[in-house]
C-alpha cells in the first residue's frame, strides 16, 4: 500500500468541483439538449442530483476499501502493468477531450456572440498558457485559487439572479414537462455526460483529507440549487425567446441591471472565464498526473504543453467543423465518456478487488 | 590562538592593518609588564576609556607580578566598564575591535580583554521615512542594531523575547540579530531561518535587502515577497507576538520579518488606533486602491481599444474625442505617461534637496500641461495614470510588484483586450495561491479560508474580540507546520 501525503482539505476538492460544474451551468442551452423549455432542465437538475449520489457508489466503495490509492494505482495492483497503462490512456484523453470541449464552446461564445477584434484562435492559445502555467504549480495552487474564483462566481451568480427578479414575468413560465418527458431526460444526460467531477475525484480522493461525504452532499446540493434558482430568474425574465439562444445565461445576465449598472453580462464573461481556467487547469493537473504515472515526473512535465497544444488544436478545429461540432456537443459521446471514467472504469476495479481479495481470504483460510 | 608575546600580538595587528590611520595603538606599562590598549579611530569613546580603564589601571594598585594573575586582577578588581568580555583568538579579537570595542593586550598572557566603549556617531531616532501614521509612535529603526535591539526590548517587557548574534558577509562581517518570543514561535519556522542566515555566501552584506531573497524559498517566477519589510518597533514587536521572527541587519533602518503573508500589506499600525468601523473602512479602502493601481489603466485601454460598449455613452464620446486628436494608440500613449511618470518617481527619490522645486515644476509641466496641450497624449488617459500612481501609494510596501503588473496589464488589455485582463486576473491570483512562505500559504487565510482570521483580514473587529486570543502565524488554514514544542515533540 503506498503511503501519500495530503496535499488539499476535502472543503478545497469540493471548490474545485463546485466551480468546474458552475461552467456547465451558465453555458448550457435547449438547442444542445433539444427540446424549448427551459423550466424543465430545473427537474433535470433535480435528477442529475438524484443520480449523482447512485453514481458515485463504486468511486465510493472503492476509496472505502483503498484509502490511499487513486483508480490509476489501483489498475496497476490489480490489472497489472498493462491494464495501467491503459487506464492512464483513457483517462488522458478523456481529460484532454473534455478540455477541448470547453475551450471550443468558448471559442463559439466568443465568435458568435462577443465578436473581438482580436484572433479567437490567440485567446485559446493563450488560455491554454495560462493553464500550463497553473498546473505546473500543483493542485494545492489550484485549490486555493478555486476558493478566490468560487466566492467571486457565487457573488456573480447570485448577483446576476437578485438583478434579474424584478424583471420577471409570470407569463414566461410554462408547465413543467408541457411537451413530455423527453428535454428533462435529456438535460439530465447533458448534465452528467458534461461533469468531470467523478473523474476528479478518481484521481484525487487520496490525496483529499476532511469531509469527504459531506463535502461531496453539500457540492452536489449546492450547484443544483444555484442552478435552479438561475433558469427561474433567467426563464422569468426571458421566456420563449431564451431557447433560440446560444447562451441563454450570457443573454439573461445581458438584459439585467443593478442601478445605474447595465449590462450584467461582463459579470458572467468573467466568472466563466475564471472558471474555465480552473475547470482546464484541474484537468491539465490530472493529465499531468496521469503521464507522471506511466513515465516519471520529469517527462509529465515536458508532455504536458504537448497535451495543452493539442487541446487548443482541437478546439480550433472544432469551431471551423461542423462534423466535429456534431460529434463533440451532442450527448451520447459525451455521456459515454463519462459514464465509463466515472462509473465503469471504478466499479470495473471495485469488482476485481473483491473477488481478488476474497480469493486470496480463501487461501488463506486454507492455509 | 593568540600568542603570549604582546609583541607577536601586535605584529599581527599591524600586519592585518597595514598602517591604516584609523587603527589606534596605545602602548604602556603596568607595574613593569608591558601592555597595549587596541581601539579603531572614530568607533569608541575615548571618555569612557579614559575614566573606565585607562585611569583606573593607571592609577590602580595592582601587586600581582604573573601576567595571567594580574590580567584576571586587572579585569576583575580594577576596571570601571560594565561588559567585557575575554578573547583568545585573533578572530574573536579582530571581530570585537570591528565592532567598537577597546582590546587590553599584556605581554604574557594569551588572552585580551575586550571592553564594549562604542562612541561612534549615529543618526538619532526619527520617524520613519516609509511608514508614516498618525496616531501611533514617532519613532523608527536606525542603523545600529543594538539600538533597535533596544528600541524592541522597551516595548516587550518579557524575558521570553530573544535575541540571536549571526555575522555574514565574508569581507563585511555584517552583525544579524533575530529576534522572537521563545514560547510563541514556531520552532520549524526559526530552525529554518538561522539555517538560511547561515547558508547565506556573500562577500559583503550592507543592508537587509541584500539578503532579504535569501530568507524565503527561491522562486523566479513569484511576484510578491514573503519577507516584509519595516522600520517601525511597534508594528515589528505585533508580528514577533503573533508568532514571526524578525532579523535585524546591522547598518540598516529596515527589520526583516518572516512569513510575511501577502494579506500583510494591507495592514498598518494606524488600523489598531482607529475604532473599528473607520478601521474597517481604511482596509477596503487599501483593497480597493491595490485593484485599482494595477488594473485601471488595463481597463481604461482594453474599454478603448476593444470594447467601448463597456463605457456610458457620454464618457465614451468624451474619451473617443480626448484620443482622435492624438497620434499614438491609447496602449502605447499609456505606457509612455507611465514610464515618463516612473522617471519623474526615481528623479524625485534622487535629486538633491536644492533642485526638487525646479523639477517638481517641470515634472508638472512636462507630463501634466505640455503633453496634454501639444496633443501628444489624451486627458483623459494622463488623469487615469495619475489616478493609479495614488493609489498605488496606499500600499507602499507593494509599489514594486504593483509597478510591474500594471504595465503588465496595460500590454496584456491592449493585446488581449478583456479577455486578456481576465486571463492576467488569474495569472496573478495563482502567483499569489501557488507560493508558500515557511510552509505556510502564501494566500493564507483567504485561501485556504478562515472564518475566524477574517476579524483582523476583511474587517478589524474590536480589540475586545481581537484581545481574546493572538493568533499565531504557523496556524494559519493550509500550514504544513507541526504544532511542537520548544524541543521539537509532538503536542
Amino acid at each position: 500500500m503506498t503511503q501519500r501525503k495530503y496535499c488539499i482539505s476535502a472543503g478545497q476538492l469540493f471548490s474545485i468541483l463546485f466551480v468546474n460544474r458552475s461552467v456547465i451551468m451558465l453555458t448550457f442551452n435547449t438547442l444542445l439538449g433539444g427540446g424549448s423549455n427551459l423550466m424543465d432542465n430545473i427537474l433535470s437538475a433535480a435528477l442529475a442530483l438524484g443520480i449523482n449520489f447512485i453514481a458515485i457508489l463504486p468511486l465510493y466503495f472503492l476509496h472505502r476499501r483503498n484509502r490511499t490509492e487513486n483508480v490509476l494505482d489501483l489498475s496497476e495492483k490489480l490489472l497489472g502493468k498493462p491494464g495501467m497503462l491503459v487506464f492512464v490512456l483513457l483517462y488522458g484523453l478523456y481529460f484532454m477531450a473534455i478540455d477541448s470541449y470547453y475551450l471550443s464552446f468558448f471559442q463559439l461564445f466568443l465568435n458568435n456572440v462577443m465578436e473581438p477584434l482580436m484572433p479567437v484562435w490567440l485567446i485559446a492559445f493563450a488560455i491554454v498558457a495560462v493553464i500550463c502555467y497553473t498546473a505546473y504549480q500543483g493542485i494545492e495552487a489550484v485549490a486555493r485559487t478555486a476558493g478566490f474564483v468560487l466566492v467571486i462566481m457565487v457573488i456573480g451568480i447570485v448577483w446576476i439572479g437578485v438583478a434579474l427578479l424584478p424583471k420577471i414575468q409570470m407569463i414566461n413560465y410554462e408547465p413543467l414537462l408541457y411537451n413530455g418527458p423527453e428535454q428533462m431526460l435529456t438535460g439530465t444526460a447533458l448534465f452528467l455526460a458534461r461533469s468531470t467531477g467523478f473523474a476528479t475525484m478518481a484521481l484525487l480522493l487520496p490525496r483529499v483529507h476532511g469531509k469527504k461525504k459531506h463535502g461531496f452532499v453539500a457540492w452536489n446540493v449546492g450547484i443544483y440549487s444555484l442552478i435552479s434558482f438561475l433558469i427561474l430568474g433567467m426563464v422569468g425574465v426571458g421566456g420563449s425567446y431564451l431557447k433560440n439562444q446560444l447562451f441563454p445565461v450570457y443573454t439573461a445576465a445581458a438584459l439585467a441591471d443593478a442601478g445605474i449598472l447595465e449590462r450584467l453580462d461582463v459579470v458572467f464573461i468573467t466568472i466563466w472565464a475564471a472558471g474555465l481556467i480552473i475547470q482546464m487547469s484541474t484537468d491539465a493537473y490530472l493529465f499531468m498526473l496521469c503521464a507522471r504515472k506511466a513515465t516519471n515526473k520529469m517527462a509529465s512535465r515536458v508532455v504536458l504543453p504537448f497535451g495543452a497544444i493539442a487541446v487548443a488544436v482541437l478546439s480550433v478545429l472544432t469551431t471551423k467543423s461542423l462534423p466535429l461540432q456534431r460529434l463533440f456537443y451532442g450527448v451520447p459521446l459525451l455521456f459515454i465518456l463519462t459514464c465509463c471514467v466515472a462509473v465503469l472504469f471504478p466499479g470495473v476495479l471495485l469488482v476485481v478487488d473483491i473477488v481478488k481479495r476474497k480469493k486470496l481470504s480463501g487461501k488463506d483460510a486454507k492455509v | 590562538m593568540m600568542a603570549a608575546s604582546l609583541k607577536e600580538n601586535l605584529n599581527y595587528f599591524d600586519t592585518q592593518f597595514d598602517g591604516s590611520a584609523d587603527f589606534v595603538m596605545r602602548k604602556f606599562e603596568i607595574t613593569g609588564t608591558d601592555a597595549a590598549l587596541l581601539t579603531l579611530e572614530g568607533m569608541v569613546n575615548k571618555q569612557v576609556i579614559a575614566q573606565g580603564i585607562m585611569n583606573p589601571i593607571l592609577n590602580g594598585t595592582i601587586l600581582e607580578q604573573d601576567p595571567v594573575k594580574k590580567f584576571d586582577y586587572i579585569c576583575n578588581n580594577t576596571l570601571a566598564t560594565v561588559d567585557q568580555t575575554a578573547v583568545d583568538t585573533y578572530d574573536a579579537a579582530m571581530q570585537k575591535l570591528m565592532n567598537g570595542f577597546a582590546l587590553l593586550a599584556i605581554d604574557g598572557c594569551i588572552r585580551m580583554m575586550a571592553f564594549s566603549v562604542q562612541g561612534f556617531s549615529f543618526r538619532g531616532i526619527s520617524e520613519p521615512q516609509n511608514e508614516v501614521t498618525q496616531r501611533g509612535s514617532r519613532e523608527g529603526f536606525v542603523e545600529p542594531f543594538l539600538i533597535n535591539m533596544s528600541m524592541i526590548r522597551r516595548r516587550m517587557h518579557t524575558p521570553k523575547l530573544k535575541f540571536e548574534l549571526f555575522t555574514i558577509g565574508k569581507e563585511s562581517k555584517t552583525n544579524i540579530c533575530i529576534c522572537y518570543l521563545r514560547d510563541t514561535v514556531s520552532p520549524e519556522v526559526l530552525n529554518r531561518v538561522k539555517k538560511r542566515i547561515k547558508d547565506v555566501q556573500m562577500e559583503t552584506v550592507l543592508a537587509a535587502g541584500y539578503i532579504s531573497h535569501q530568507m524565503v524559498r527561491r522562486s523566479s517566477h513569484f511576484i510578491f515577497t514573503g519577507v516584509g519589510l519595516s522600520e517601525r518597533p511597534d508594528t515589528v514587536c505585533g508580528k514577533i507576538a503573533e508568532g514571526r521572527v524578525a532579523v535585524i541587519v546591522d547598518g540598516t533602518p529596515n527589520v526583516l520579518v518572516v512569513p510575511h503573508l501577502f494579506v500583510e500589506n494591507f495592514q498598518s499600525f494606524d488600523d489598531y488606533a482607529f475604532r473599528p468601523f473607520y478601521a474597517t473602512f481604511s482596509r477596503w479602502l487599501k483593497f480597493f486602491s491595490f485593484f485599482l493601481a494595477v488594473f485601471l489603466p488595463g481597463f481604461y485601454v482594453s474599454a478603448t481599444t476593444f470594447h467601448p460598449e463597456l463605457m456610458p455613452e457620454a464618457l465614451m464620446l468624451k474619451i473617443a474625442q480626448a484620443e482622435a486628436t492624438t497620434p499614438f494608440p491609447v496602449m502605447l500613449e499609456a505606457i509612455i505617461i507611465h514610464f515618463l511618470y516612473e522617471i519623474m518617481r526615481e528623479a524625485g527619490l534622487r535629486v538633491p534637496q536644492p533642485l526638487s522645486n525646479a523639477v517638481s515644476i517641470v515634472g508638472a509641466l512636462v507630463i501634466g500641461e505640455t503633453a496634454v496641450n501639444s496633443g501628444l497624449v489624451g486627458a483623459p488617459t494622463l488623469m487615469v495614470i495619475a489616478l493609479t500612481a495614488t493609489a498605488s501609494y496606499v500600499t507602499p510596501n507593494m509599489y514594486g510588484p504593483i509597478a510591474i503588473m500594471r504595465f503588465a496589464f496595460i500590454v496584456v488589455g491592449g493585446t488581449l483586450g478583456f479577455w486578456g485582463l481576465a486571463l492576467g486576473l488569474m495569472v496573478m491570483i495563482i502567483n499569489i495561491c501557488s507560493e508558500m512562505v515557511y510552509q505556510i500559504p502564501f494566500s493564507a487565510p483567504l485561501s485556504p479560508f478562515n472564518l475566524k482570521s477574517m476579524r483582523d483580514v476583511l474587517v478589524r473587529a474590536s480589540w475586545r474580540v481581537l484581545s481574546k486570543d493572538v493568533e499565531l502565524v504557523q496556524n494559519m488554514p493550509g500550514s504544513d507546520i507541526k504544532n511542537a514544542d520548544q524541543k521539537g515533540n509532538e503536542l
